[in-house]
């Protein structure tokens, strides 16, 4: 439900050694392209118009309706598609704020000494300790609900866990002979933060960065199941869920489509993650 | 030891305090009035002031938080804008669902996933060992409302085994019968939480197995088995135990979600019906118990990862290392 961080995924690069592209990569790529394919027809065509009422009530799937309609007579297949959207846009939003977020803040607390670090490393903890998606209910709760809290909610959350992964990882470099030797010729902070910790701690950014967009999307989806996510008519796939569950034993295809299409979502994320952590350090190639 | 208990405890003490500012600020300083929960649309000018006088919502923010605090230290959480009853009994009344909901299921989970992810581990290179792996990485990526839907379907609609939701209006007076209502959402909430536990304990046993002092002990003689009840347990617990607490905050977070789809009267649905009415007393002593149960078991976890490592026993760093 939430990422951990107590074994931080580090990389450390290997000048010269072979890369292999790895298996996962590949899965990961394909399940999160033909998802993107779908997100972005779905922007010029759908096969029927979402407030199209002209089916039959709770159609089996067939020529027509490739998943059936609902109990309006709405086409499932074109609120899958719209659903497919929104989840890939709060997955890429929510990742990318938290990452935003989590790196600058990790960093600023990475060259925090004393007190100032220990009070800025216990206020991570607490704000960690606020699972992710008890935070953004909260937030969705007192803001009401849309697409942009949403993003903003989950983003935020998940930037504690970003936040507290970057600063143990700049840390560890600031303690660096390479970095003395930089200070000492009078590189200054900023310097220290573009030429030598954001190169060298960007693989497992990327890596971190990947798995948070999982973790948004399947916040999301739990989110708007609850009804505290995005809002019709921009039905999500979590909405779509709640919405079939009613009617499961009559149209079972309405509440199996959309679970499909998260669980696609979200493996080919975490697929995606696992194979750059594979391509961006060869000494963990032997894991799966 | 005994230093660093009176440190953590320091720490879970100001982690709480911390945690409280936080929900009494989001709460407060977030726009949208708590009083509105009491007032209709069309509400007079002088019906909103008295909304907010009984509320509390006209005093300055330092006075709100002062008496707030006060009534915290006598375990009073305020009382329901709608129903008007006591937030403290409430919950009280539901975490009698929701903790044996999330214990029962983290307990099986923990079991199950230890074996599984030292099969997965031991028989890497075999497909039984890959086919584990591969089932827990897709089981990480499933909603657990989704598979709670699922299993509503075919177990509880279509094979009629089990009642599709609700719980006992006597709750735990008749055991077996409260035990029923709770077999589905227990069973929900383990598929997700043992997928996601192998795969930390397949990567613990896995580093185990690599090691030198496995090796060692096997070429002195000692069997496989025996080696590693011995030596590799120890080791390969470290890891997983200091996740533990992290993934029964996550079960707890779990059971919030799955309550909805079992209409089960737990703190989750306590909680969406105080986010539905905008009822802050209800949302507030919900977040603060839930908050504090989390911060708990993070304590726990830490101070059993001390017992059980004693290489942390003797270093000199913090609470958080």
């Amino acid at each position: 439900m939430s990422a951990h961080v107590e074994n931080p995924p580090t990389v450390e690069a290997t000048p010269g050694a072979r890369r292999r592209w790895p298996a996962t990569l590949t899965v990961g790529t394909v399940l999160l392209a033909v998802t993107v394919l779908l997100a972005v027809v779905s922007l010029f065509w759908l096969p029927f118009p979402l407030d199209d009422t002209s089916g039959s009530r709770l159609e089996a799937p067939g020529a027509q309706h490739w998943l059936g309609t609902d109990t309006f007579g709405r086409d499932t297949f074109s609120y899958v598609m719209v659903g497919t959207r929104i989840a890939l846009t709060v997955g890429v939003g929510g990742a990318t704020i938290a990452m935003l977020v989590g790196v600058t803040l990790g960093t600023l607390a990475a060259f925090a000494r004393g007190w100032v670090d220990d009070i800025s490393s216990s206020m991570l903890d607490v704000v960690i300790a606020f699972p992710t998606l008890l935070l953004a209910m909260l937030i969705a709760a007192t803001r009401g609900a849309s697409l942009s809290t949403a993003v903003l909610s989950i983003g935020l959350a998940a930037s504690a866990v970003v936040a507290r992964l970057t600063r143990i990882l700049a840390k560890r470099l600031l303690r660096q002979q390479f970095v003395t030797a930089a200070r000492t010729s009078g590189t200054n902070a900023w310097g220290i933060v573009t030429r030598h910790l954001l190169p060298n701690m960007w693989p497992t950014l990327v890596v971190t960065a990947a798995l948070t967009f999982g973790t948004a999307v399947l916040a999301e989806a739990s989110l708007s199941y609850l009804g505290l996510g995005v809002p019709p008519p921009n039905s999500s796939l979590g909405r779509l869920l709640q919405g079939a569950q009613a009617t499961v034993l009559t149209a079972p295809w309405a509440a199996i489509a959309p679970g499909v299409v998260i669980v696609a979502i979200v493996l080919g994320g975490n697929f995606l993650a696992d194979g750059l952590r594979e391509l961006l350090d060869p000494t963990r190639r032997e894991r799966g | 030891m005994g230093s660093y208990l009176l440190r953590r405890s320091a720490f879970l003490v100001l982690s709480f305090v911390g945690a409280m500012l936080l929900i009494f600020l989001l709460l407060r300083v977030l726009p949208g009035d708590p009083a509105n929960a009491l007032t209709s649309i069309d509400a007079s000018a002088e019906q909103i002031q008295a909304a907010r006088e009984q509320v509390g919502s006209d005093l300055p923010l330092h006075q709100q938080l002062t008496s707030w605090i006060g009534d915290l230290l006598r375990l009073d959480l305020g009382n329901s804008f709608i129903s008007g009853a006591s937030v403290a009994d409430d919950v009280a009344q539901r975490l009698v669902v929701t903790l044996p909901l999330t214990l029962i299921s983290f307990v099986i989970a923990v079991v199950l996933a230890g074996l599984l992810g030292y099969y997965a581990a031991v028989a890497s290179h075999r497909k039984s060992g890959m086919l584990v792996s591969g089932v827990a990485q897709v089981g990480v990526a499933v909603p657990v409302f989704w598979i709670g839907i699922l299993l509503v379907w075919v177990l509880a609609l279509e094979l009629r085994l089990f009642p599709s939701g609700g719980f006992p209006r006597r709750q735990w007076a008749d055991p077996a019968d409260a035990l029923r209502s709770l077999f589905l959402p227990t069973l929900t909430i383990v598929i997700v939480m043992t997928a996601s536990l192998t795969r930390y304990v397949r990567s613990a046993v896995l580093d185990v197995l690599d090691s030198d002092y496995l090796r060692n002990a096997q070429a002195l003689g000692s069997g496989f088995g025996r080696a590693f009840w011995r030596h590799g347990m120890r080791n390969a617990a470290v890891p997983v135990i200091s996740i533990l607490g992290v993934e029964l905050a996550s079960t707890l977070l779990g059971a919030v979600v799955v309550e909805s789809v079992f209409t089960l009267p737990g703190l989750g649905s306590m909680l969406t019906l105080g986010i539905e009415q905008h009822d802050y007393p209800s949302i507030q002593g919900v977040l603060l118990v839930t908050t504090f149960l989390v911060l708990l078991i993070g304590f726990a976890a830490d101070i059993v990862q001390r017992f059980v490592d004693p290489r942390l026993r003797f270093s000199l760093s913090g609470a958080h290392a």
